[in-house]
């Protein structure tokens, strides 16, 4: 029943590790192509050129010749926070900075016959969140900054069953780089009209996992001369991070600097290694694409990830004080991506899309670190045949949150409330996507 | 490109155009601010934030200063013990021995530890170097909040609103201000604000005592002078209460219990000495030998204030009649008693208004002390009790205003019968019978010289409150 300021201060210090959801929330990126991207994603049973590779590889059963496929597609994402209303009226706010985050998607592949090998490197999971005015910001106890980047490189070996049917195999060779910082905070007397948490310290993490490899799956099969069914699947993966970093910095105003000094001697210094495992959630996609006419194309995919895995996040440091489990409950979702095609000239080709993504992620773990939601994305773009080697695909996609709160019917419904902010998130990202495709 | 062709080609673009639109009209909506419900504490739960604000009956002090012997025994340790705190989660200025106390050394460079009994009389226990204080008395000054006891010796009702240092405080030079509320660390907060900073469920306050003491303990109180008119007392004494409401609602959506005390009589206590016991502890022939007016400097004499004792002593063998400022006549006496009157209309009045808040009535409850509690060591000592059972029977310590740790326990029950009483709840008293009182401080007596008082004693005394 006893509450000390003591055990919130350590407690702070604890919670900075790799902490909080150090790679929380729905942070799949589905974009690995400029031309997929422009059909919403709902390419499982298109798959037509190297992104086939992250896709649906058995695509590349169908695709002659030798290709390269260079995308990049920056992702702009923006957040806002509105805190709940605090007794007097007033509440926080908050806004993340301009960031970009320039997505990869390269693949090369080259057809011998019935058998097709590519590899291609994509960054199917990715995160940045970064608030603005860290030293203000209501949620900095939970995160201010966090960046987790992963690099996926596949080779996979198509195979042409027969004339309609393709299947193939590959390997996700993965790894992940994370980094976070958080600020521990603790109530000061000061100020107490305005926030009354002073900074004492900050925690920076870092970590690269060890390189990961899971297999991955594809099928394709032309039904008729209209319809084509595919089915993809990338296996889940659980990251290990065997060389965390944990580094605290004494933040504290100097009257306090003697105190959090002893605090981070208490711990055992500044920095500590840390192990953690990041589970990420299989993918399993199957679509289905009608050719209606000669020119016109429509492809409707159900995407399956399986998110329930990500249900915690346990960080083990060396000393049993800053260890932490946190808890995510993530939740399998189903995302439903349309796309449309229209071939305007011989050279012009139109794609849009639109895709429905429900969030896996519970309404108890969103937080600064990912506040995810629900989204509405809608994609539209255009492909030129420039020459008879050269393709160019410029794409935007708008992924639209829903407005999120973390209160419901007036009570604050996060796992953990102490650094958590109350309150509501709104987000959208931008996706500029650029590709370019050479036939050899 | 044919006709129809170019026709497609149009509506594609004005397509591409739309979607472009669309998207360019999207993006982050602020979000409005939503409502949470703020569930003000019940049951158990008003016991799990413990504040305690006040002055040197709050922080502990005894025998004529402060010191971990006696701020474990301060009544708020006692209640959170009471409460279930677990050792050493209730947070106060913890001050090694031996302690601070109030005496002027003749070196100044030194301060006086608290009192204690040597055998020779009262004596101040040990000194530290006043440079060396930081490092080696203030033990928990590195404590990264604001102290959950932030009793402050000398504080008067003012200074819980206003003060944040010893510079502007009602006492300058009380360096208790600077040792309790830190503001070289804080930077300003003045102590109910403190208190409000750690979202407390449950205060307790017992301000107002040097209201009226500070007035009384100098011999010559005045109205408006060195005694708070009540008047003002109680429009501060409102403000207090709700300024901590206040804010604690402003951060939390709850307001605080708070179990506020009201002020004892002075003749409570075994500072202030009737006549009769003067004479009888100064071994002093009765008024038929000795009449009033040859003792006293002044006329209708009512209370002998303690250092008198030391002042007929040696070294000082001070001369008859007794300086004025030694003593309160009947106008002084009801200056001080009608203010105390004052006050505690004001405080019952403000109790009254506030649901939250329930009055503890010390005023009564130190009343109704037994003679033997209400009187000093020194002159149980001098009935001829050993000071083992003298020590055993006075619920005050040496310095004679402040309880030892059984009249802090005792003060304790006090405050938890009125939180079980307004809260329908069952808090365990405290055994006072547990608590036991070393006036030696570990030193043996000679029991034959006991008596005694010394004069930097009684310096001691007479700087309580400054």
């Amino acid at each position: 029943m006893t509450r000390t300021r003591a055990a919130i201060l350590f407690a702070g210090a604890a919670t900075l590790l790799l902490a909080g959801p150090a790679a929380a929330g729905g942070f799949n990126i589905y974009e690995a192509g400029a031309r997929a991207t422009a059909l919403g994603g709902a390419f499982t049973a298109t798959a037509d050129d190297g992104s086939a590779i992250f896709y649906n590889p058995a695509g590349l059963a169908f695709l002659d010749g030798m290709a390269l496929d260079l995308n990049l597609m920056p992702v702009i994402p923006s957040s806002e926070f509105t805190g709940a209303l605090r007794p007097d009226g007033s509440y926080a706010t908050g806004k993340t900075v301009d960031q970009s985050f320039p997505i990869p998607g390269a693949y090369w592949y080259r057809n011998t016959g019935d058998l097709t090998f590519g590899i291609g490197l994509s960054a199917p999971f990715g995160l940045g969140v970064e608030w603005a005015d860290p030293e203000a910001w209501v949620g900095r106890r939970a995160s201010y900054d966090v960046d987790l980047a992963t690099v996926y490189v596949t080779p996979a070996l198509s195979w042409k069953v027969e004339e309609t049917v393709g299947i193939a195999f590959g390997l996700d060779i993965a790894h992940a780089d994370i980094q976070l910082n958080k600020r521990s905070a603790t109530l000061f007397g000061a100020n107490p009209e305005n926030d009354p948490n002073v900074d004492v310290l900050d925690a920076s993490i870092e970590g690269t996992s060890r390189i990961n490899v899971t297999p991955m799956m594809g099928l394709m099969i032309k039904a008729s001369p209209k319809v084509t069914f595919g089915v993809m699947y990338h296996h889940q993966k659980k990251m290990e991070v065997r060389n965390g970093k944990l580094t605290l910095t004494n933040v504290a105003p100097a009257a306090l600097t003697a105190t959090v000094d002893a605090q981070i001697a208490a711990l055992g210094g500044a920095e500590h290694d840390g192990v953690a495992d990041l589970k990420l959630p299989h993918i399993l996609a199957v679509g289905v694409a009608y050719q209606a006419t000669e020119k016109a194309r429509v492809e409707f995919d159900a995407v399956h990830f399986g998110w329930g895995y990500f249900d915690e996040l346990v960080l083990d440091f060396e000393g049993v004080a800053l260890d932490q489990t946190i808890r995510e409950d993530y939740e399998d979702v189903l995302q439903l991506r349309f796309g449309a095609q229209y071939q305007v000239t011989p050279k012009l080709l139109a794609m849009a899309g639109y895709v429905r993504d429900e969030s896996p992620q519970p309404v108890g773990s969103m937080s600064p670190l990912l506040p995810d939601a629900s989204r509405n994305d809608y994609s539209f773009g255009l492909q030129l045949r420039a020459t008879e080697r050269v393709t160019l695909t410029g794409t935007y996609m708008g992924v639209n949150f829903e407005e999120r709160s973390n209160v419901e019917n007036g009570v604050q419904q996060s796992f953990e409330t102490e650094f958590n902010p109350a309150g509501s998130y709104d987000s959208y990202a931008h996706i500029f996507g650029v590709g370019i495709g050479y036939r050899f | 490109m044919n006709k129809h062709t170019t026709t497609r080609a149009k509506i594609t673009a004005t397509a591409v155009v739309l979607l472009a639109l669309l998207a360019a009209g999207c993006g982050v909506e602020t979000p409005e601010p939503v409502e949470l419900t703020y569930v003000q504490p019940t049951g158990e739960a008003i016991f799990s934030n413990y504040v305690a604000i006040g002055n040197s009956l709050t922080a502990g002090f005894m025998d004529g200063g402060l010191v971990m012997n006696g701020q474990v025994n301060s009544y708020p340790q006692l209640i959170a013990s009471a409460l279930g705190y677990p050792a050493g989660s209730f947070m106060q200025p913890l001050i090694a021995m031996p302690g601070i106390g109030s005496t002027t050394l003749v070196d100044a460079n030194y301060a006086a530890g608290v009192l204690h009994s040597d055998g020779a009389g009262i004596a101040v226990v040990d000194s530290t170097l006043r440079t060396d204080i930081p490092s080696t008395l203030l033990l928990t000054a590195r404590w990264p909040v604001a102290y959950q006891n932030l009793g402050v010796p000398g504080a008067t009702l003012s200074d819980g609103l206003n003060a944040t240092s010893s510079a502007n405080s009602q006492s300058p030079g009380n360096s208790y201000f600077d040792f309790v509320l830190r503001n070289s660390v804080f930077g300003g907060v003045v102590m109910c604000d403190q208190a409000a900073s750690l979202e407390p469920t449950l205060v307790t306050c017992w301000l107002g005592n040097n209201d009226a003491l500070g007035g009384a303990m100098s011999g010559e109180p005045v109205l408006g002078v060195n005694v708070t008119p009540p008047a003002a007392f109680a429009v501060m004494y409102e403000a207090l209460l709700d300024r901590i409401t206040d804010k604690v609602f402003a951060r939390t959506g709850f307001e605080p219990v708070i179990i506020t005390a009201n002020v004892p009589d002075i003749a409570s206590t075994p500072y202030f000495m009737p006549k009769a016991t003067f004479r009888a502890m100064a071994g002093l022939p009765g008024p038929d030998t000795l009449p009033d007016a040859n003792l006293f400097g002044e006329a209708d004499v009512v209370y002998v204030r303690f250092p008198t004792l030391s002042y007929l002593s040696p070294p000082i063998n001070g001369s008859l009649p007794i300086p004025e400022e030694y003593t309160l006549d009947i106008a002084e006496t009801a200056v001080v008693q009608d203010a105390v009157t004052g006050f505690n209309a004001a405080i019952a009045t403000a109790v009254d208004e506030r649901d939250h808040v329930h009055l503890y009535d010390a005023h009564a409850a130190l009343a109704a002390l037994t003679p033997g509690q209400a009187t000093h060591f020194l002159a149980l000592v001098g009935s001829g009790l050993p000071p083992a059972s003298a020590a055993a029977t006075t619920y005050f310590s040496l310095d004679g205003i402040h309880p030892n740790n059984r009249g802090y326990g005792y003060v304790a029950n006090g405050f938890i019968a009125t939180i079980n009483e307004a809260l329908d709840a069952s808090i365990p008293s405290i055994d006072l019978a547990g608590l036991t009182w070393d006036p030696t401080y570990g030193v043996p007596m000679n029991e034959k010289a006991a008596a005694g008082l010394s004069p930097e004693a009684a310096r001691a005394m007479d700087a309580i409150f400054r």
